[in-house]
């Protein structure tokens, strides 16, 4: 669906983004991550026609995109991470506006407008002014309105920004049902752990660069070497001490103490990772948990890159 | 009936009246008209009713006469000021408000975004003004105000006030910041461009009424006899229509929808076509016999033209200049990528902007003083090249000075990038002329820099270009009798000036260009290692 060949955007000599070639496929949801002026803003710019690149392609929904970036409007939807919104208008209006500004079709616009509200679970709020919502009301009203004209591609940018833990947790729930529905999102955000309960697949930037792209699980699978394991001691004492024997083991790799607490991987099945925690549980006291660790995004952003600010 | 068709089918024109224009806030504005006319009615009333000294029909005309011309003040604050003044803060409200970026990618026609904000910007003084004109008009009949002349009033209420909302409009939509403390100093634009409407208002408001008619305050275009309201009204048709071509223009460049070159050259031509006209030679005056009177030396005019076209040109340049931004698109474009082609495409488009522009200027320039040598029949004809030759080949290279320095300053790190250049290159020709009318002799290098100095100083001894008024004896023996002589003081000689002047100018054409080009070079050898 999406697809960038070189992509480069230069502000002054200054390289905001460098040379990006990406692929995401139709209905995915990718996590954009990377540490603040990484490029992520930009590159969803240039995605959503709001920036025109120094140079590259990029090609969305069949539609390649030269010197006329107007045309993606029609299929793509942009959220920006800061906006304001017309106060003075109520919901419904608000909508109407939006609506038969991207051209939907007279007789489908109140059907839209309700579909999308209901989506975004702010059918309530109809006739009430948009300076009297809530700061997630409002980043949902944004989405609903970008959702209006029922754009291929959803581009937000830091949608969680700003929002408390229940308005997150509704927002995480509205991306998950716009990715069932078939929509190709791509969500740029610093909160990893969210977007590891949403996303299918990230790209990591750094200083304008793609470090590293993929499906999440094909990502954790790679960055790891063996299954990763926790141990958790009584004390740095007895942490220290089994550390020094799990680094003298051939099938432990990767073992590192910090605190009373021992991260490694195991090179062997479950099967051997359950002999293994027998005989440390035999041989040690202290021992309080063992345990089977799943890595995260958080673990593949913190292992690639040097997370460093362009 | 069709355009208010056209604009119920506008959704901006429809949110920015739901946006500025509530329902309470609509019923404040009209009790708030009404309340002014009945204060105003009821003021003048009070001053004339009763007087022993004039009868009935005196009091109610005097009252007519004193409640037309308030209530028009009024209208004029309200079409010439305020919306105006309204309409300047739009854009600008939209970028303060973090609304701009969601304009940016609507689908609607950048036509219709800039008509919707247009109205609907107005709308508010549109809407006071509809309630005070009946009682203006019932008030001017009730005056005797000749009919005439309260119609060509109201035309210039109407297109003066349409045409500084336009340049209102422009302004807003061409003002851009990255900083909020930058926007909100564009605020200021709203109340700026309402004074100048106040301010064109005042000026020229008589044209419409006392002058009318009047040989004396006649207007010449292309040689031809105009009423001056004529011309004021065809200036300012021009410059609303072009100010929201403008406006549409910018919305355009906002969205990123590729500009066509050819409406900035439809611009210079017909801009230069209509100053041109407005200073052309052969401007009659009285109505008994022909005279070909100059209140002003012609030299004057064509400094006049000179300066106007200096300014816009350098305006152009401060406008296309390259930045260290464009020059890595041009430079980094590579031959199969037609996003690069396209940039490379858009820079070549503006230089060749920027040389129609001048030719345009340049030959404006002949054209005008061809016609101050021209306008008297009797005199003999005199193109002089000695004269026409330094003076454009100077005015060039000062141009060429000019677009050179702003260049160089592009290609810095300034936070204004061209736009510093501009604002250096303006004070550096002031700088040089305050010095320059310091020495004695004309003929000294900070005041030959100028070129419309250095004009001045050519031919304000000529007969054609340095009279103040010529005129014939009498219609029939068309004998040329001057009024006014060419100034006598004495000049400087014209081969040492034409020679000073041009070196002068010539060289610092040609230190800017070198200036521009090793900076050019600095940063391709930066930007191709980097």
């Amino acid at each position: 669906m999406i697809n960038t060949l070189g992509l480069t955007k230069y502000y002054d000599t200054r390289p905001a983004v460098r040379d990006v070639s990406l692929y995401v496929p139709e209905g995915e949801i990718c996590g954009l991550i990377g540490p603040n002026g990484a490029g992520k803003t930009t590159l969803l710019k240039m995605l959503a026609g709001l920036l025109r690149p120094t140079s590259g392609k990029i090609e969305i929904g069949g539609i390649e995109v030269g010197a006329e970036p107007k045309q993606l409007h029609e299929i793509v939807g942009y959220v920006p991470d800061t906006f304001g919104l017309y106060d003075e208008l109520s919901v419904r209006h608000f909508m109407q506006y939006f609506a038969r500004a991207h051209k939907v079709q007279k007789e489908q616009i109140e059907r839209r407008i309700e579909a999308v509200l209901g989506l975004t679970n702010l059918t309530s709020k109809f006739d009430e002014p948009v300076g009297a919502l809530s700061r997630g009301m409002r980043q949902r009203l944004v989405i609903a309105k970008t959702l209006l004209h029922a754009p291929k591609v959803l581009l937000l940018d830091e949608p969680a920004a700003g929002l408390d833990p229940v308005a997150r947790m509704d927002l995480c729930e509205l991306i998950r049902e716009l990715g069932r529905l078939g929509t190709t999102l791509i969500v740029s955000s610093h909160i990893l752990t969210e977007l590891a309960d949403f996303c299918t697949s990230v790209v990591i930037m750094e200083q304008g660069h793609v470090i590293r792209s993929g499906r999440i699980e094909e990502l954790v699978e790679n960055l790891s070497d063996g299954l990763p394991v926790r141990i958790e001691l009584t004390s740095p004492q007895a942490a220290s001490v089994l550390a020094e024997e799990l680094r003298g083991r051939e099938d432990v790799g990767g073992v590192e103490a910090e605190g009373s607490a021992i991260d490694c991987s195991f090179r062997g099945d479950r099967a051997a990772l359950a002999t293994l925690h027998r005989e440390i549980v035999l041989r040690h006291e202290g021992i309080v948990s063992f345990y089977e660790r799943r890595l995260t995004i958080e673990d593949v952003f913190m292992a690639v890159g040097s997370h460093a600010v362009s | 009936m069709a355009l208010s068709f056209y604009l119920a089918g506008n959704p901006e024109l429809e949110r920015v009246l739901r946006t500025n224009l509530p329902a309470r806030r609509l019923l404040f504005i009209g009790g708030f008209a009404l309340c002014a006319v009945l204060v105003i009615g009821g003021v003048t009333w009070n001053h004339y009713a009763g007087k022993e000294y004039y009868s009935e029909f005196e009091e109610l005309t005097r009252t007519g006469q004193d409640a037309y011309w308030a209530m028009t003040v009024l209208l004029f604050g309200l079409l010439f000021v305020l919306a105006p003044a309204m309409t300047a803060l739009s854009f600008i409200q939209e970028k303060l408000r973090g609304t701009a970026i969601f304009q940016q990618m609507i689908l609607i026609k950048p036509f219709d975004i800039a008509l919707g904000k247009f109205f609907g910007s107005g709308a508010a003084s549109y809407f006071a003004a509809m309630i005070i004109v009946p009682p203006a008009l019932l008030a001017a009949v009730l005056g005797g105000e000749e009919l005439d002349n309260v119609v060509s009033l109201f035309m210039f209420l109407i297109v003066g006030g349409l045409s500084f909302q336009a340049i209102g409009l422009f302004i807003s939509a061409a003002i851009s910041s990255p900083t909020e403390k930058g926007l909100r100093g564009g605020l200021l634009i709203g109340p700026a461009v309402g004074v100048i409407g106040a301010v064109t208002a005042l000026f020229f408001y008589r044209y419409f009424t006392d002058y009318k008619g009047k040989h004396y305050y006649f207007w010449s275009f292309y040689g031809m006899k105009v009423e001056g309201y004529v011309v004021i009204l065809g200036l300012l048709i021009f410059l609303g229509l072009w100010a929201f071509a403008g406006a549409v223009r910018r919305i355009k460049a906002s969205q990123l929808v590729p500009l066509k070159p050819w409406p900035v050259w439809l611009f210079f031509a017909t801009a230069e076509a209509l100053l041109v006209g407005i200073l052309w030679g052969w401007q009659p005056t009285t109505s008994y016999y022909e005279e070909h009177a100059y209140g002003t030396a012609p030299i004057m005019y064509l400094m006049f033209y000179m300066t106007v076209n200096w300014g816009a040109l350098l305006a152009l340049a401060g406008s296309m200049a390259l930045s260290r931004n464009r020059l890595r698109e041009w430079w980094s474009a590579a031959s199969d990528d037609p996003l690069g082609l396209f940039h490379q495409e858009e820079i070549r488009s503006s230089f060749k902007t920027f040389l129609i522009a001048l030719s345009v200027s340049v030959a404006g320039l002949v054209a005008l003083w061809a016609s101050y040598h021209m306008d008297a029949p009797e005199f003999p004809l005199n193109i002089s090249l000695f004269q026409l030759g330094p003076t454009a080949l100077g005015f060039v290279l000062s141009i060429a000075a000019a677009l050179s320095f702003v260049q160089y300053s592009a290609m810095q790190r300034f936070r204004a990038r061209a736009w510093a250049g501009v604002g250096l290159v303006v004070a550096f020709y002031f700088v040089m002329g305050v010095v320059g009318f310091l020495f004695e002799s004309r003929n000294n290098t900070p005041f030959v820099a100028n070129p419309a100095f250095f004009a001045h100083e050519l031919m304000r001894k000529d007969n054609y270009m340095g009279r103040t008024s010529v005129r014939y004896s009498s219609y029939d023996d068309r004998k040329i009798v001057y009024f006014g002589k060419p100034n006598d003081a004495k000049g400087s000689d014209p081969a040492s000036l034409i020679i000073h002047a041009l070196f002068t100018e010539g060289l610092l054409a040609l230190g800017c260009f070198g200036l521009a080009y090793m900076k050019w070079r600095k940063i391709e050898e930066e930007m191709l290692e980097g």
